[in-house]
């Protein structure tokens, strides 16, 4: 584990039971999130995305799930631990101060019965020793800074009488109260409407900055990945294929999955044309997978994509799996 | 400007007030009964039996003179006291168990739910014979087996609740921010299922009379003196054709209790589910409104 880097994913497996078979959702991901940044994960729907974030707080039900690998976490004491391993109690007290998670819809994850200073609070109380009185203070502070005016009014109320981004702006708050070191944002902006959404991306990347937290930020979107991200991390039936910085992956994407999506971006300015689409779906990740799982829909695709292509580096932070640009292959693909 | 909102939809329909109202006089009579009644329940009088309604006593008297009004007064006490005493401990066995089968699943909720199988197989009746013939008769007796046989259904419900209301998204959020199970159980799945197991428990009320009314009448209940209706029925039993009222006015006491009982639950569960609420008219509506309303 790097020096700089809070949890480090290594060969992390995640096999989940269900009444149709085993699903290999997730294929060996090796996954780095140092300090401070605002990592992305893209990839299409369906590729291990939200099943790679989960495992970090270990979210699927335990007795239908098969984990293998590791996850490191860094605490913010500095003792290294296995999420994987770790004791439920132990698990309960990083989830939410450590690392804690934000999801699709906030109003569904907002409990209905409860008012959102109450939510805040509980969250307040679950993780931190601080009197009642400190602990509504703290409430209030953390509204203002997701900016819910007026606070106290505001603190009161119940979730539907807030807006989706509204909620969002509360999840946030409730994320951020106990001073986690890694917010996961799952496809937090999704739904949400443009305008909202990039208030809210604002938001994140402003608090970021100003509490110097990593985000790990799951998205389908490459405009959201392009305006806030620092590093990304491309997936496709479970793995990872690409992660560079976010500036190299749209200058020179590597492997033909990330040229893929990063050409079917819709552009303005571009009426009449036919949208780019990648042919084909995502394998099922039912049946096992033989070598690289992009093939049958690559362009590229040659007799030794059967075989798994190992991850190799262009250069510092950004790495692909794929046989195409290997200085030796892409001379026989010339010639 | 602070709004309060208006709430629409009546809690006060129509037949809430009516069952609302009776239930309160059936129950204030009965804690008030030492002052409501004219007489007192045991108070004997061997040379007024079998008395026909008049104004010194409203309801007749029966094969040993005494007031059925009077008893039927102190009856109540026995017979409401002791169902919401079945009820209540249905329910604070019932929903945890129902709370942590639902949430956990696997083997605890096999475990807990073949049990109350197993309870659910025999007639809840003929359970609480068992239950009081191996420990003896009493009301304590029967009321402790009842709760026990109330068990299954209140947890049930209290599963199936908790396995809709395990799956939503704020469970899962309450989860990823490090809450313990007992402070999700309780403090979050519990209040999203309250309003439904409300609804369940005004409704066992009234089974729970029944049933109590049932072992009395088999003489499995209260032990006289005291009497509840169920074990005025079963007395009056034998002088049917001679004073029909005997078994009347203790059996429709039971019947109107119980269907004020099951009016009260409905009109509960019409005003929790938003849905099912009865509206205002739509001329009191655009009043509420106050010309939001293009006429």
């Amino acid at each position: 584990m790097n020096s700089d880097s809070i949890i480090s994913i290594e060969n992390l497996t995640v096999n989940l039971m269900t009444t149709r078979g085993i699903v290999c959702a997730v294929r060996g991901v090796d996954l780095e999130i140092r300090k401070g940044e605002i990592h992305g994960l893209v990839g299409e729907s369906g590729c291990g995305k939200t099943m790679t974030a989960k495992s970090i707080l270990r979210l699927h039900e335990e007795n239908r799930t098969l984990y293998g690998g590791r996850i490191m976490l860094k605490k913010s004491d500095g003792a290294e631990v296995n999420i994987l391993d770790i004791k439920k109690k132990e698990l309960q007290s990083i989830r939410g101060r450590e690392v804690a998670m934000i999801f699709q819809d906030p109003m569904a994850s907002l409990n209905p019965l409860l008012t959102i200073g109450d939510q805040i609070g509980e969250m307040l109380k679950a993780h931190t020793e601080l009197s009642s009185e400190k602990i509504g203070a703290k409430t209030l502070a953390l509204l203002d800074m997701v900016g819910i005016k007026p606070a106290e009014e505001r603190s009161r109320q119940y979730p539907f009488e807030f807006s989706g981004g509204m909620a969002q702006r509360i999840m946030i708050a409730m994320a951020l109260s106990c001073d986690p070191q890694l917010l996961i944002a799952d496809e937090a902006t999704t739904a949400l409407d443009v305008t909202t959404q990039a208030q809210i991306l604002d938001l994140m990347k402003d608090l970021q900055r100003r509490i110097g937290m990593s985000i790990l930020l799951i998205t389908h979107n490459f405009g959201v990945v392009a305006e806030i991200c620092d590093r990304t991390s491309v997936m496709y039936a479970g793995k990872i294929v690409e992660t560079s910085s976010v500036q190299e992956l749209f200058d020179a994407p590597h492997h033909p999955y990330t040229k893929a999506l990063i050409n079917s971006i819709p552009r303005s300015g571009r009426s009449g044309e036919r949208l780019v689409t990648i042919p084909g779906a995502p394998p099922s990740l039912l049946q096992p997978i033989k070598g690289c799982a992009f093939a049958p829909r690559c362009q590229y695709a040659m007799e030794k994509c059967c075989q798994e292509p190992k991850m190799r580096m262009v250069k510092r932070g950004h790495g692909y799996a794929c046989y195409l640009n290997d200085d030796r292959e892409e001379a026989e693909h010339d010639g | 400007m602070k709004m309060k909102q208006k709430n629409l939809g009546h809690f006060f329909t129509v037949s809430m007030v009516i069952s609302l109202i009776l239930l309160t006089v059936i129950i204030l009579a009965s804690v008030f009964a030492a002052y409501v009644a004219p007489y007192e329940q045991a108070a004997i009088d061997m040379s007024k039996t079998f008395q026909a309604p008049s104004a010194a006593h409203w309801l007749g008297t029966d094969n040993v003179g005494r007031d059925i009004l009077s008893r039927l007064i102190y009856g109540a006490r026995v017979t409401l006291l002791s169902a919401l005493v079945v009820v209540v401990i249905s329910v604070i066995i019932g929903v945890p168990l129902g709370l942590i089968s639902g949430y956990y699943g696997g083997k605890v909720d096999n475990i807990i739910m073949r049990v109350e199988d197993v309870i659910l197989a025999f007639p809840a009746l003929l359970l609480a014979f068992l239950f009081v013939a191996s420990f003896g008769k009493s009301i304590t007796n029967a009321i402790v087996a009842l709760g026990i046989v109330y068990v299954p259904m209140i947890s049930r419900l209290t599963r199936s609740l908790t396995l809709t209301e395990r799956n939503k998204a704020y469970v899962e959020a309450a989860q990823s921010i490090g809450f313990s199970d007992t402070r999700i159980l309780f403090r979050h799945i519990l209040p999203n299922c309250v309003s439904t197991i409300i609804t369940q428990m005004t409704l066992d009320i009234g089974y729970a009379i029944l049933d109590l009314a049932a072992l009395s009448f088999l003489g499995m209940g209260v032990q006289p003196p005291i009497s509840d209706w169920g074990a005025m029925l079963e007395e009056g039993r034998a002088f049917i054709q001679i004073s029909p009222l005997l078994c009347l006015a203790p059996g429709i006491s039971i019947i109107v209790t119980v269907v004020l009982l099951n009016m009260l639950s409905d009109n509960i569960q019409m005003y929790l589910d938003q849905s099912q609420r009865k509206l205002p008219s739509f001329k009191k509506l655009r009043k509420m409104a106050g010309g939001l309303i293009e006429q």
